[in-house]
């Protein structure tokens, strides 16, 4: 596949771009930020297009660990916005998500309450729909490590939702 | 409700895909394009396997020890190699930190950091006895795994060139802990960071350059 004239990495970005604006709006308040972070991901990509790799899954990987180097690199970022990307905050603060019950609302607090290198593999794996490998390599550890802190955060799940989680 | 179902459902409400937005993002693509810096047309001669820099523990701020790189042949034939090893102070809100910070001063911790570089520094890797430092890392592997109650979560035993990286890593790690003991700091408000080189495969499995 050639990307000489960018149209390859171009496809990548629009093929993903709702799933990145998706892993941003679950991470940032306010949610309008995660514009500005989809906006600076997709900059990085093309900064870096002669990094992209063959393969399709790999790619998307790739693209993956550059959008969670941008959330790490969040606060210290300083940013200009474009008037797409002031257009694309208008509507992601306009379409206010619905209320969700009560008991995600609790299990979500236990989730964010985890020490950090547990709960991000906790939200790739069951918020964003990634294998622990997946997301071992979108935040840079090996697998094992990653293998070994999700077990530690289940446990730590069990122990704090109880009677609501039988084994399975 | 399971717990995997009940994680699944924690999943945050997002903004709804509209036509109008999804157009936006296809422009955005695009606008970023131009916005960036790199020139268009340049096509890289040859792309390698995706070569991951393996990062045990968090953080990047990852200094060059004097001993460092340090490589070596595995039993099953692949070459590791330590890029880097060095400590920054860890995260006072991660388990296993906080009474560190609650039962030690500023100085105390900044104290620690700068000896652990400096021992970091000085270390010998040579020194190290391979297959010493697997054996001890499998006796730690196996009291982890034993103290884990759901057996299918249990975490798998390391093999290969992953083991080996990891036995190494372990052992200058207990080694560091032991020296910054000694001397009254506050190892546990540490977080030591060790790169090394090498590959997940489409497998997962982790393996060193050939």
């Amino acid at each position: 596949m050639s990307d000489s004239d960018g149209q390859s990495i171009l496809g990548l970005l629009q093929h993903t771009s709702t799933e990145l604006l998706a892993f941003f709006e679950r991470r940032v308040l306010p949610r309008e930020d995660a514009a500005d972070l989809l906006n600076e991901t997709m900059l990085q990509a093309w900064r870096r297009e002669d990094s992209v790799p063959e393969d399709h899954e790999r790619r998307r990987m790739w693209l993956f660990t550059i959008a969670h180097n941008v959330l790490l690199n969040h606060q210290r970022s300083s940013r200009r916005r474009s008037e797409l990307i002031t257009k694309i905050r208008q509507q992601l603060a306009v379409y206010q998500p619905v209320l969700d019950g009560s008991e995600s609302s609790e299990v979500r607090d236990v989730v964010l309450r985890l020490p950090k290198e547990q709960r991000e593999l906790v939200l790739l794996i069951h918020w964003d729909g990634f294998t622990i490998n997946e997301s071992a390599e979108i935040l840079g550890v090996n697998a094992s490590t990653a293998r070994s802190r999700y077990a530690q955060a289940r446990a730590v799940l069990r122990t704090h939702l109880g009677d609501a989680t039988p084994d399975t | 409700m399971t717990l995997d179902e009940l994680l699944d459902n924690s999943r945050p409400q997002i903004a709804q895909r509209t036509p109008e937005l999804l157009d936006d993002l296809c422009l955005l693509a695009r606008e970023t394009s131009a916005m960036s810096s790199q020139p268009r047309g340049r096509r890289r001669a040859t792309i390698a396997s995706l070569v991951a820099i393996a990062v045990f523990g968090l953080g990047t701020a990852a200094v060059a020890s004097g001993h460092l790189p340090f490589g070596w042949t595995t039993t099953t034939g692949g070459h590791c190699l330590i890029t880097s090893a060095s400590v920054i102070m860890a995260d006072p809100t991660t388990t296993g930190s906080e009474a560190a910070f609650q039962h030690s001063t500023t100085a105390q911790r900044e104290a620690a950091v700068k000896e652990a570089n400096r021992y970091l520094t000085g270390y010998e890797f040579a020194g190290i006895d391979v297959p010493s430092a697997v054996a001890t890392w499998k006796r730690s592997e196996a009291a982890a795994i034993a103290a884990q109650p759901v057996a299918s979560e249990r975490q798998p035993r390391l093999e290969g060139d992953e083991l080996e990286v990891e036995a190494m890593r372990y052992r200058v790690q207990s080694d560091l802990k032991t020296h910054i003991e000694k001397l009254g700091l506050p190892f546990d408000a540490l977080m030591p960071i060790f790169e090394s080189t090498g590959t997940v495969g489409p497998d997962g499995v982790f393996r060193c350059g050939g």
